[in-house]
């Protein structure tokens, strides 16, 4: 019954948000049903005439169906970018096949004795096909229709895996913010809406089947139904989309993490109150900056929250460099020349590998620094995920800083660390330094007294073009600079993803506190 | 024979380069003669009969009906004008009995109301009433749809009805209930009556006129009578007393 109450307290909580995102998906899976349709029809009418066409297309759409569709939604990022206009394909390509093979079988499938009678009466080729084949056929075509909507309406909630909205967005960020009723409200959303969509199609398609006779009841009753239906999912495509008064707008992008959706927060509600510039929110863009560093430089993301060890190590390709300071200088300056975009300001915190243990044995041992932790290590068991064994920058590097000798080293599943540390498997592990679950479990976080592992501070990018075109944001962002500390970050992380606050409710209420929002 | 409706001369037609459809065919139709045209399968019966509305064309020779050589015709009006039904009747299984009824006079524009009065006419000279009328024909019998063939056939009131062995799929009593009600329809309205059958019984009780064909061409081509009393040859003796 929790489940339950969650659920209908989500709906509650978020309407505005879920509505919004349903009004997209819509947007989405209606614009894409019409190009579809209008592409799939023609076409299957075409290859009827052409057994070498017939061949190379069916051929060419049976391939692309089988690309998976994640795949097919990265491959198009840098061909498109990411958002409306590449989900729009994707969904696009994969919807075709129903459609074309449908409409080819079924027209393809009329007796041609039929044919025969209709043309040899006098019908005109047109009339042929109008009054005898299509009619015929309509039945197959609708059924190959019906899949692809249902087909389509599903799939349009892998798009807010590339920033294009959708009820998707509330389930991708249900996983990403560990909170299973969103996960549940998305997912069901998604599924009545193509129920309906299906129920709505059958309901008409019933109807039509005994057109020819006069309408009695029932057939009404379904042909209303079904009509009623695609009318009110139309009326949706008719709606203004939200907001866009001034014609003034901002995309923020973050990456698939609740920090980032925070920051992005943050970044927005900023934004919104203290200028009359739209944001338009792209969060949770999978891929995290290997996908929204692109876009920011073709202009299609105009703000982001990064970690300069990111920037530093894997967007720039420089090699590890120890003073957090001067290689934000570097930063800074490297990413105004090559891409001419901004680090607006360093957040305050540093969201990096440290290691962890429980507060009390820390509090018993009096452990506060790795090098400490390093002279007692023969007691604890550490575990770790696999591949922070093997990396030059995970344990093997740190061991050559510290001299570690734990009793044991283990190597554990990423998801199964905190729960192993709860065990007492083991009594060490490595964490995120902003992590919830180190709140949660009143871990202790140790210095990096030799400051091994490179420095994740936390900024925000933006745009220089966006700052020239938009003047109100000069200065703005400068406003939270050193405003997050640590252990303010792992307190709004653990709002987030252990309170199950949303993002928005826990961002504005930081920038209250901060006098940041009036 | 004067008044001819339609007259083919020296046709001849192959599908491949190698096997001819038909050789060398001529054939003169008399306006209200009912002609059968009957041979073993494979004969080219169905596609001389197929000439007559430009459904296939020819190789080399002439075809005129009513009067106007064939290439002159506008083929889709010439259809029009033409009776045609076929195997198993080829009804519309996704219209009902009156739209299939309807259907030439659909396709050419006709008044809604002209169209409504000619298929109840149809409707009272065939026997169908109300319910039937509404029906899908997967809903009548097969001798039934049969007969809504032959309405539809004559619903723009053609010259000339062509028909391939239309009765072929039906039992017998059904058949011969049809065939009396063929023979009177043509007794009554004086058009053209050309079908193909296998049937000979068919071909020499409803034909005015026998074309007898084998191997692409017309052996010979009389009035029943003639035909049973003065076979031109052995084969022709042969065939119609199997």
């Amino acid at each position: 019954m929790t489940l339950l109450n969650d659920i209908f307290t989500t709906i509650a909580d978020r309407r505005d948000y879920l509505y919004e995102l349903l009004v997209q998906h819509i947007l989405l899976s209606l614009t894409a049903i019409i190009i579809i349709s209008v592409i799939g029809i023609s076409t299957g009418i075409a290859i009827l005439q052409s057994k070498k066409w017939r061949q190379i297309v069916l051929g060419t759409v049976n391939f692309l169906y089988t690309i998976p569709s994640i795949a097919m939604f990265g491959l198009f990022i840098p061909l498109i970018g990411i958002g409306y206009g590449n989900a729009l394909v994707v969904l696009v390509i994969y919807g075709l096949l129903p459609v074309i093979r449908n409409t080819y079988t079924g027209l393809d499938e009329v007796d041609p004795l039929l044919l025969d009678a209709a043309k040899g009466m006098g019908a005109t080729p047109w009339q042929v096909f109008s009054i005898v084949r299509w009619p015929l056929a309509f039945p197959t075509i609708v059924s190959g229709f019906r899949t692809m909507v249902v087909m389509t309406i599903a799939l349009a909630g892998l798009a807010s895996f590339i920033g294009a909205g959708g009820l998707g967005q509330a389930i991708y960020r249900g996983i990403n913010t560990n909170n299973s009723s969103l996960i549940l409200v998305g997912s069901i959303a998604v599924a009545l809406l193509a129920l309906v969509a299906d129920l709505g199609i059958g309901a008409l398609e019933k109807s039509l089947k005994t057109k020819a006779r006069k309408p009695d009841k029932k057939n009404r009753f379904l042909r209303y139904f079904g009509l009623g239906i695609l009318a009110l999912l139309f009326i949706f495509m008719l709606l203004p989309k939200p907001g866009n008064s001034s014609g003034k707008k901002i995309v923020v992008a973050t990456k698939p993490t609740a920090e980032q959706y925070i920051l992005g927060e943050i970044i927005s509600l900023l934004v919104e109150n203290n200028t009359d510039i739209q944001v338009i929110r792209k969060f949770g863009i999978g891929g995290g900056t290997s996908n929204i560093h692109p876009a920011m430089l073709k202009g299609e993301i105009d703000i982001y929250p990064e970690y300069t060890g990111t920037a530093w190590l894997f967007v720039l390709k420089e090699p590890p460099m120890n003073n957090p300071d001067s290689l934000y200088a570097a930063l800074k300056r490297m990413y105004a020349e090559q891409f001419n975009l901004e680090w607006a300001c360093r957040l305050g915190f540093n969201n990096t590998f440290t290691l962890a243990l429980p507060e009390p044995v820390a509090q018993n041992q009096n452990i506060n620094t790795f090098s400490e932790l390093a002279v007692q290590s023969n007691q604890f068991v550490f575990g770790a995920e696999f591949d922070f064994f093997e990396r030059e920058d995970g344990f093997t590097g740190l061991n050559k800083v510290y001299p570690f000798n734990f009793k044991n080293e283990v190597e554990l599943d990423i998801n199964l660390k905190f729960q192993a540390l709860e065990n007492h498997t083991v009594d060490v592990i490595n964490a995120f330094s902003t992590d919830s679950r180190i709140r949660q479990m009143n871990l202790r976080v140790l210095k990096d007294d030799k400051q091994f592992f490179p420095a994740y501070q936390a900024g925000i990018v933006i745009r220089n073009e966006t700052l020239q075109q938009y003047p109100e944001l000069k200065g703005l962002f400068e406003r939270l600079e050193n405003s997050i500390s640590d252990s303010a970050m792992l307190q709004l992380n653990y709002e987030v993803e252990i309170e199950k606050k949303s993002p928005n409710e826990v961002a504005a209420n930081f920038l209250k506190q901060h006098k940041l929002l009036k | 024979m004067n008044n001819s409706v339609i007259e083919i001369v020296n046709v001849t037609k192959s599908y491949e380069p190698e096997s001819k459809a038909l050789i060398n065919v001529s054939l003169d139709i008399s306006q209200g003669a009912f002609v059968t045209i009957i041979g073993p399968s494979g004969c080219g019966k169905t596609t001389l009969l197929r000439l007559m509305n430009g459904m296939t064309g020819i190789d080399s020779g002439k075809i005129i009906v009513m009067d106007k050589d064939l290439e002159n015709w506008d083929k889709i009006q010439l259809r029009r004008k033409i009776g045609y039904v076929i195997q198993q009747g080829g009804l519309f299984p996704h219209l009902t009995v009156r739209q299939n009824i309807a259907f030439v006079l659909r396709i050419s524009s006709v008044e809604k109301q002209a169209i409504e009065k000619r298929v109840s006419e149809l409707a009272k000279m065939m026997g169908f009433d109300e319910r039937q009328l509404n029906a899908f024909p997967s809903e009548l019998s097969g001798g039934q749809q049969q007969r809504v063939g032959v309405a539809r056939a004559l619903a723009s009131r053609p010259e000339i009805v062509l028909m391939d062995e239309p009765f072929g799929a039906l039992d017998n009593i059904t058949r011969r209930n049809l065939q009396h009600e063929i023979k009177e329809m043509h007794r009554k309205m004086k058009i053209t009556f050309i079908m193909v059958t296998h049937d000979l019984h068919e071909a020499f009780t409803l034909g005015t006129h026998v074309a007898i064909m084998n191997k692409g061409e017309i052996v010979q081509f009389d009035t029943p009578e003639n035909i049973q009393h003065e076979p031109v040859n052995k084969w022709v003796k042969e065939f119609i007393h199997i």
